[in-house]
């Protein structure tokens, strides 16, 4: 019931990367000198507020946009168009609505001889807890059922680099969290290295081997929080609480419990 | 009355059609529930069928009884046995098929080329903005003039014969075809096609496996449009340029005065309409399975 | 509006307007190298006169008169019932049970099959022509009520009745103005059909004054260029009445988002 362990995971150096949006007249400068250095194998949350240009640096990741300063690289070989060797997840699961679960999966296996492609579609419906429903159309899923057939889309080609963009934003609270497990439970069975963006703080601290604080306008990376926890975390346990405190408190002004002395 | 009967239900069930079904539930197995609900929608399907059917039954005794007591001439309006004595005596003859057997086949020429004009010119239109910038403008401005203008013109060109009308009803077609082609395609959103290229996804797969279905309501509506356009035109050119098809019936009809005919004629336009919308339906619902809701 | 702007629309329009200049320009040399016969295809200047020579006859200005008062009539009883028996459709269940499905079947008779009927009842004179366009223009306003009194959803409703909205002021305030936009398409889609039929009917009764008489008499001398006018005329006056009704639409139906260009 694994997937096969993917080639190992590589390293992304991304070096001093600038975006524009926009020509002569209205521009919106997204990124500015954004540095980081993902390790193989790591966990990276990014979490930011809207705006931000998180999910446009994903993109670069992903060769779906390209950077106008900088440099992105994986294991130094530089990126420049969308590849197999990253997967992307979209916040909106973007499952075709024309085809059935299997279709869509094999849509991401077109360059996979036919028999190979189903016996890795049939994996990846395992995988993700999905049995049973491979013939059905997405317009008949729940959100986290759609979601997770994202997630199977992701993994069937193997990529070395998960690049997930806010995927569970569109999710209620309690799929949600349910959905972090699973993402979690596929993810240390292969140990891809992943970039996970979000504005979800919980999430960010739950999933991430290390959390990088994104500013706004031009985007950056502002701060790094190294979240060195052992998993399965304790979302309510005190380590947990300190680690998210910090984080929060580079968006919001956290109010001071009031300390009475006694005399 | 008991509250069981409700309970069965939840919340629902005040009905005393539901607290009937109730009884019977709580009483036995499930066959009883069955004959039950199927009972319910044989009555449903009834009710519906009388429910249409009402109307025109009214108009048609009212229509028997204007004749019979002549108050109308029965030359303005002829009585209704008079129209079905017709109906079937033509049927007989094989005049309607030999007629609707000359229409249709006009219309399934002049439906198939303009369509695949329309859908070709549609899809270059849709591929590519800058087509359209050339295109567009003078495509709209065709659009603007209605068949009727263009009628005289295309007599002018191809005389009254057999290209004529095919001609015309090709016309007919291609305008809504390509319309809706191109509005189809070009508006596929942009999100699909970049999920094609995060997959690596071959051109002649984005083709068949996105873009095409991405864009096959909108070129339902085409396709429908130009079979609505089509049958129109082929009335149309029928009615001022022929000497043989269904359109001509209806002007035989009026020019012997004989309306019993023109009559019998209008019920099979109006008989052909509806198979073809019927038939054009069914393969559009079948094709669109997947919308589900969100049709 | 700044430079950038002008010089986006001058470079649009100048793309439009390739075809049909290189249109005109390849009927210019055919018609002066006789490359064509001259009786079938006249000279863009000879289609030049006839249109100089048609906009200062009154005659002309009188046939066009008579067309668009002729539309007006058929679209006004067209619209008005349309508008009646769409509603009625559309908010009774058991007037769309009863009145549906004979509607439905009415619709399916290509409009032009009625004339020679209406024709025989009517006589050819201008009540046959208006009688046809109600009857043509009729089925899209009767549509598009339906449509748009059925888009006053459950929601709304529901709403009205947590807010305790009198049954007036929900009709006036809620069903009328969400009823509004499809209702004008109807009223859009009335006034096309309507001069549609309107050019039809001409065409087809070939009596009295009227547009269709230009296409008419074009025809009947194999003047091209009669015809090709009367194309221009009738494109026009479609192209007229469109704008105007996209006009008045926007100015109603201020409220409305632009829509979204998407297609499913």
């Amino acid at each position: 019931m694994n997937i096969q362990v993917v080639p190992s995971a590589p390293t992304i150096v991304a070096a001093g990367i600038g975006k524009r949006f926009g020509s002569n007249g209205s521009e919106v400068v997204a990124l500015h000198g954004l540095d980081v250095t993902v390790q193989p194998g790591e966990f990276l949350s990014i979490i930011g507020g809207s705006g931000c240009g998180k999910s446009t640096f994903l993109r670069i990741i992903a060769g779906l946009e390209t950077n106008d300063a900088g440099s992105v690289t994986i294991d130094g070989a530089p990126v420049r168009r969308p590849g197999l060797d990253r997967g992307i997840m979209f916040q909106d699961c973007r499952l075709l609505p024309w085809f059935t679960v299997e279709r869509n999966l094999a849509f991401a296996l077109t360059h996979v001889p036919k028999d190979e492609a189903r016996a890795r579609i049939a994996d990846a419906i395992r995988l993700v807890g999905l049995v049973g429903f491979e013939k059905a159309y997405p317009h008949q899923l729940s959100g986290g059922m759609a979601q997770r057939v994202a997630i199977a889309r992701v993994l069937v080609n193997r990529p070395r680099v998960l690049l997930l963009d806010e995927p569970f934003g569109a999710l209620d609270a309690l799929t949600k969290i349910q959905m972090q497990e699973e993402l979690l439970r596929i993810w240390e069975s292969e140990r891809s290295t992943v970039i996970l963006v979000t504005h979800d703080i919980d999430e960010a601290v739950y999933l991430g081997d290390r959390v990088a604080i994104m500013s706004n306008r031009p985007g950056r990376i502002k701060r790094f929080v190294e979240v060195d926890l052992p998993r399965p975390r304790d979302r309510t346990g005190a380590p947990f609480v300190s680690v998210r405190k910090q984080i929060f408190g580079e968006f919001f002004t956290v109010a001071e419990a009031q300390v009475e002395y006694q005399i | 009355m008991s509250s069981d009967a409700t309970t069965g239900f939840g919340l629902v069930g005040t009905l005393g059609r539901d607290r009937a079904e109730g009884r019977s539930r709580r009483r036995e197995a499930g066959w009883a529930r069955k004959a039950g609900r199927v009972w319910r929608m044989a009555r449903m399907g009834l009710e519906a069928v009388l429910a249409a059917a009402a109307l025109p039954l009214l108009l048609l005794s009212f229509w028997h009884l204007v004749a019979k007591h002549h108050w109308v001439s029965n030359l303005i309006l002829p009585p209704p046995s008079d129209v079905w004595r017709t109906f079937r005596d033509l049927l007989a003859d094989g005049t309607i098929a030999g007629n609707l057997a000359i229409s249709g086949t006009r219309v399934a020429k002049g439906f198939a080329a303009g369509g695949l004009l329309g859908l070709l010119l549609g899809t270059a239109l849709g591929l590519s903005a800058a087509c359209r910038a050339y295109l567009r403008p003078t495509f709209i401005s065709l659009t603007q003039v209605n068949l009727l203008g263009w009628i005289p013109l295309l007599i002018l060109m191809f005389g009254i014969d057999e290209p004529l009308k095919i001609a015309a009803i090709s016309w007919a077609t291609f305008l809504p075809v390509t319309f809706n082609t191109m509005q189809g395609i070009a508006g596929i959103a942009p999100k699909w096609f970049e999920l094609a290229r995060v997959y690596q996804v071959r051109r002649r797969d984005v083709i068949c496996k996105v873009a095409v279905p991405a864009a096959l309501p909108s070129l339902f509506t085409g396709i429908r449009s130009g079979l609505g356009a089509a049958w129109m035109s082929l009335v149309l050119v029928e009615l001022v340029a022929s000497s043989e098809g269904i359109g001509f019936m209806v002007v035989w009809g009026r020019q012997l005065f004989q309306l019993d005919l023109v009559l019998v004629a209008i019920i099979v336009v109006g008989a052909v309409g509806l198979t073809l919308d019927g038939l054009l339906r069914a393969v559009e619902w079948r094709l669109r399975r997947w919308q589900g809701a969100a049709a | 509006m700044s430079i950038r702007t002008v010089h986006r629309i001058v470079v649009r329009g100048s793309r439009g307007a390739v075809l049909p200049l290189a249109v005109l320009s390849i009927w210019a040399l055919a018609t002066s190298h006789g490359w064509a016969n001259r009786e079938v295809l006249p000279t863009p200047v000879t289609v030049l006169r006839t249109i100089g020579n048609s906009l200062g006859d009154a005659w002309f200005w009188t046939s066009v008169g008579h067309s668009l008062a002729r539309m007006s009539a058929g679209f006004l009883i067209a619209s008005t019932t349309g508008l009646l028996l769409g509603v009625l459709l559309g908010a009774s269940r058991w007037g769309a049970r009863l009145g549906g499905p004979g509607f439905h079947a009415f619709r399916q008779v290509a409009p032009f099959a009625w004339i020679p009927l209406i024709s025989a009842w009517f006589g050819t004179g201008e009540s046959t022509k208006v009688v046809f366009i109600a009857v043509a223009a009729f089925p899209a306003m009767v549509i598009n009520a339906i449509e748009g009194v059925q888009a006053v959803t459950r929601q709304h409703r529901e709403l009205a009745r947590v807010l305790e909205i009198s049954r007036w002021r929900f009709i006036t305030r809620v069903v009328v103005p969400g009823a509004m936009p499809q209702i004008f398409t109807g009223i859009h889609l009335t006034l096309v059909v309507s001069w549609l039929a309107t050019v039809g009917a001409e065409y087809f009764l070939q009596i009295g004054p009227g547009v269709a008489s230009i296409l008419i008499e074009g025809r009947a001398l194999v003047r091209m260029d009669l015809v090709l006018f009367g194309i221009l005329v009738i494109g026009l006056v479609g192209f007229a009445l469109n704008l105007t009704v996209r006009h008045l639409e926007a100015l109603v139906l201020r409220w409305r988002p632009p829509s979204t260009q998407e297609s499913r």
